[in-house]
């Protein structure tokens, strides 16, 4: 098995493409079909990013056949189009689409190359749109530039919203789930379904995933808009949305990123009942969480009992925010021996990191060269890179963080399989 | 829609992008660094390909980060930075700069900001984003690159009985195996490999490759124009021909290299001994298999993959491996330089016949597939079941290949009978 070794490799800016931030917000919309106005490698990588999730899918059990997938189709765009523009090839590409796929919709998602060359991607869909009479929509994002791929999805759906979507009355009690966590059939949907019923809240849909034209147009019928995000780049992105269905559609949204933590979980769940004038249940539904939470981790606490353990950070705090990490370890027992700041983090993104973790440990933080023996020597290190030693029990962290107690029940088990590792058996266990 | 550029559904091909083809050239020569001058995305992306099969590549594969200025004002800056790097940090004989779609259009001058960086080795400079093409004419392009920067040794001495293997790669599945192999058919027949240019070869061995007395094509759409032009520029002959699989298969390709190259007939007889031994053996495992589970047989067969791979594996597959009604190839690459064996009833465009190859996986079974993940995963999608799937092509996401177990060659031979057998037995017990 190879392992990436990329912990050395310093994210100084965006890390991420718009285009398939746009391509997952329709992806499996029945009706939708997806152009990227770019050269076609860009839908061959967006393709191949798919791939892995539909392995993974399979891997975890979630998979479900037959699901509406949108045709991924590209303009094509050459070097030639460098020169005299691509807005021809785009034209062309858009009537094909309609002849072949004869789509609900068509959403354009603009590469980095059709930013460069200035091509006038919203006039060439008007025409489009008015020639064929199918709404033929753009989003204000090229490639790399202009957002990465939160960006692409978040105006996805507000372009989607502003098109489809019409002010009505609430029906009680029903929900929305703005944003994607590995589609309705993942980990997350179950969790949230059941902590939602809890409430005796339903969950009627998502958006923009997922969803059928007509699904779309029953979203302003939602009581409610939960935004899931995981981290506070992708937060950021689905509670503007939430606003902008508040502001356009009166749907109010329960202001608070999805329960991460334990911490996080009681005050999202305290948030909703205040939200819903339901204190007592909430705190009902609290005492039932407790109860899960408390029989997971000590489960954990055994398995993890005499270990030292390290905890190495290379994300910078916009992809980690490490509360809901030293909680984990807090309720299983574990104080880390150090905090090790990996050596591909930026001096800025260090300095933001260590204020950041000093508000919830005393455990010294220290760069990596300084605590690189400690690392070796350790039992567990939970790290957020894959690291060279092969002879050293990883624990990877996930990029995004697990959602509620359920989602830390699956870490724990992780980490306690790790622990348990016949002998000096090392190696990386997977946070997700 | 006659006269138009045909478009299609890029989810329903087999691509990456001319970053990642120019990448694995280079990777595959183990003294070389490359930079990605582009955004993080597609580095990360090519690394991600790349790295599957040449662990540590990270190492000496960087990448600039552009932002949005550097797409204004050019990646001068970022460029340099990265070079300063490298050149503190590693000793590369030689160094591949390229520059992403985006980056291509600004029209740096990189050779110019090379030399300002003042790299102790030779640098080779190109635009190699989507642009320009996927996977194959990124390899392409890298190879004629390198050895417009690398001259090679006069051709003063040419070593009896010595070939070189040109168009191999690591992008492609189980490489080095397959590679492994085809040196030992070679040396097993009396002659000896030389040089293998982006698949193992360092800048020295690439340097000495002028004094072998030929070039051997393995991969046509790697490595025929690099062939071509060695024999242009320093009058290396060479040799194309499908890639050997299957015993019969081997031993035709070991004697047309015989008649191009004669050798004594001990190699030659060396090698029909060990075929032979090979033959009986294969016979009498299969018959007793035999015995128990009938003839193996599939309506309908399709194998996927470069057509180098495609042709010759389908070749082998009908006259060899396993009895089969229509015989479909996909060439994931789209065009073939060789015509296709008479023995394939039909052959598909990878990259233009998309909606032709779904109707072709939807009524494949009962049937065989040889192909890569991305086939598989359509029939999954499709719940298509009684097919028997076997993977010869990447992108691969379910299966690992530990053991020195070749594709090509006579051992290559035993181990897809044996992986045909098996997953046919298997198929009886579990998938009917």
């Amino acid at each position: 098995m190879v392992l990436n070794k990329r912990y050395m490799i310093t994210m100084k800016r965006s890390c991420s493409c718009s285009m398939p931030g746009v391509w997952r917000a329709v992806a499996h919309n029945e009706g939708a079909v997806v152009i990227y106005h770019s050269p076609k490698a860009c839908g061959h990588v967006t393709r191949e990013m798919d791939l892995g999730g539909h392995y993974h899918a399979l891997a975890c059990g979630t998979f479900v056949p037959k699901q509406y997938t949108a045709p991924l189709v590209t303009s094509n765009l050459q070097e030639e189009h460098s020169i005299f523009g691509g807005a021809d090839q785009l034209r062309q590409c858009i009537e094909y689409v309609i002849e072949r796929y004869k789509p609900l919709y068509i959403i354009i998602a603009n590469s980095c190359v059709a930013g460069v060359i200035g091509d006038d991607t919203p006039a060439i869909a008007q025409e489009a749109e008015a020639d064929f009479g199918i709404p033929v929509l753009t989003v204000p994002c090229s490639g790399f530039l202009d957002g990465e791929y939160h960006a692409g999805f978040y105006y996805t759906a507000k372009i989607l919203a502003e098109r489809f979507m019409q002010r009505q009355p609430a029906s009680a009690n029903t929900v929305t789930l703005l944003g994607d966590r590995g589609g309705p059939h993942g980990a997350d949907a179950k969790e949230m379904t059941a902590l939602l019923s809890s409430f005796g809240l339903q969950v009627q849909g998502r958006f923009p995933g997922y969803a059928t034209l007509e699904q779309m147009k029953r979203v302003p019928a939602s009581a409610l808009c939960i935004p899931l995000g995981g981290r506070p780049q992708s937060y950021d992105w689905m509670r503007r949305l939430a606003v902008d269905l508040e502001e356009r559609f009166g749907i109010p949204f329960l202001d608070h990123d999805f329960p991460v933590g334990w911490t996080g979980t009681k005050a999202w769940l305290r948030q909703l009942g205040a939200m819903l004038g339901r204190e007592q249940e909430a705190l009902q539904v609290e005492d039932e969480q407790a109860q899960r939470l408390v029989a997971a981790a000590a489960k954990c606490r055994c398995a993890l009992e005499g270990s030292q353990v390290v905890l190495g950070i290379g994300r910078p705090l916009i992809h980690l925010q490490p509360g809901w990490v030293l909680e984990l370890l807090t309720l299983a027992g574990v104080t880390p021996a150090k905090i090790l700041l990996f050596k591909g983090l930026t001096g800025e993104q260090k300095t933001a990191l260590r204020q950041e973790l000093e508000k919830h440990t005393i455990t010294p933080i220290v760069d990596e060269t300084e605590g690189e023996v400690l690392m070796h020597t350790s039992d567990v290190v939970v790290t957020t890179h894959e690291l060279e030693d092969d002879a050293l029990r990883q624990f990877y962290l996930p990029v995004l963080p697990p959602l509620g107690v359920g989602g830390m029940i699956e870490l724990w088990n992780k980490l306690g399989q790790l622990a348990k590792r016949p002998g000096g058996q090392g190696g990386v266990q997977y946070g997700w | 829609m006659a006269g138009k550029e045909e478009w299609s559904d890029v989810c329903r091909q087999v691509n990456t992008c001319a970053l990642t083809g120019a990448a694995a050239f280079f990777a595959g020569i183990p003294d070389a660094a490359i930079v990605a001058n582009g955004p993080l995305w597609c580095y990360f992306y090519a690394l991600r390909y790349v790295e599957k099969s040449c662990a540590g590549v990270a190492k000496r594969f960087f990448g600039t980060q552009p932002d949005n200025n550097a797409v204004v004002y050019g990646t001068e800056e970022c460029l340099l930075e990265t070079l300063a790097s490298i050149r503190q940090s590693s000793r590369p004989s030689v160094l591949l700069i390229e520059n992403s779609c985006s980056v291509s259009l600004i029209g740096d001058d990189i050779a110019g900001i090379a030399v300002q960086a003042a790299m102790p080795c030779p640098v080779v400079c190109m635009d190699s984003g989507g642009l320009t093409g996927g996977f194959w004419e990124g390899y392409r392009a890298a190879a004629k690159a390198y050895f417009a920067v690398m001259p090679l040794q006069n051709r003063s001495i040419v070593q009896p009985h010595t070939v070189n293997l040109l168009g191999c790669s690591i992008g492609y599945y189980n490489a080095d195996n397959d590679l492994r192999e085809l040196k030992r058919l070679l040396e097993l027949a009396g002659y000896k490999v030389l040089a293998c240019p982006g698949a193992g070869s360092g800048t020295e061995e690439i340097a000495a490759m002028t004094q072998a007395e030929l070039n051997l094509v393995v991969h046509a759409e790697l490595g025929l124009n690099l062939a071509q032009d060695l024999q242009q520029q320093y009058g290396i002959p060479y040799l194309s021909l499908l890639p050997p699989y299957g015993l019969e298969g081997s031993i035709r390709w070991l004697n047309t290299i015989g008649q191009a190259l004669p050798i004594g007939s001990n190699g030659l007889q060396a090698v029909q001994q060990e075929a032979d031994k090979l033959q009986r053996s294969l016979r009498t495992t299969t018959r007793e298999m035999q015995r128990l589970w009938g003839e193996p047989w599939f309506e309908h067969s399709l194998v996927a993959g470069p057509a180098s791979v495609a042709f010759a594996l389908a070749q082998a597959l009908r006259s060899e491996w396993i009895a089969t009604g229509s015989l479909t190839v996909v060439l994931h690459d789209g065009a073939a330089a060789y015509p296709a064996p008479p023995s394939i009833d039909s052959v598909l465009d990878g990259q233009n016949d998309s909606q032709a190859i779904a109707n072709r996986l939807l009524n494949l079974a009962p049937g065989l597939l040889l192909a890569s993940g991305q086939e598989k995963a359509l029939l999954q999608q499709q719940a298509v079941t009684n097919v028997v799937c076997q993977h010869i092509s990447l992108p691969v996401h379910d299966e690992i290949i530990l053991h020195d177990r070749p594709f090509m060659g006579f051992r290559g031979s035993c181990h897809m009978v044996e992986r045909l057998w098996n997953q046919y037995m298997n198929f009886c017990q579990w998938g009917r």
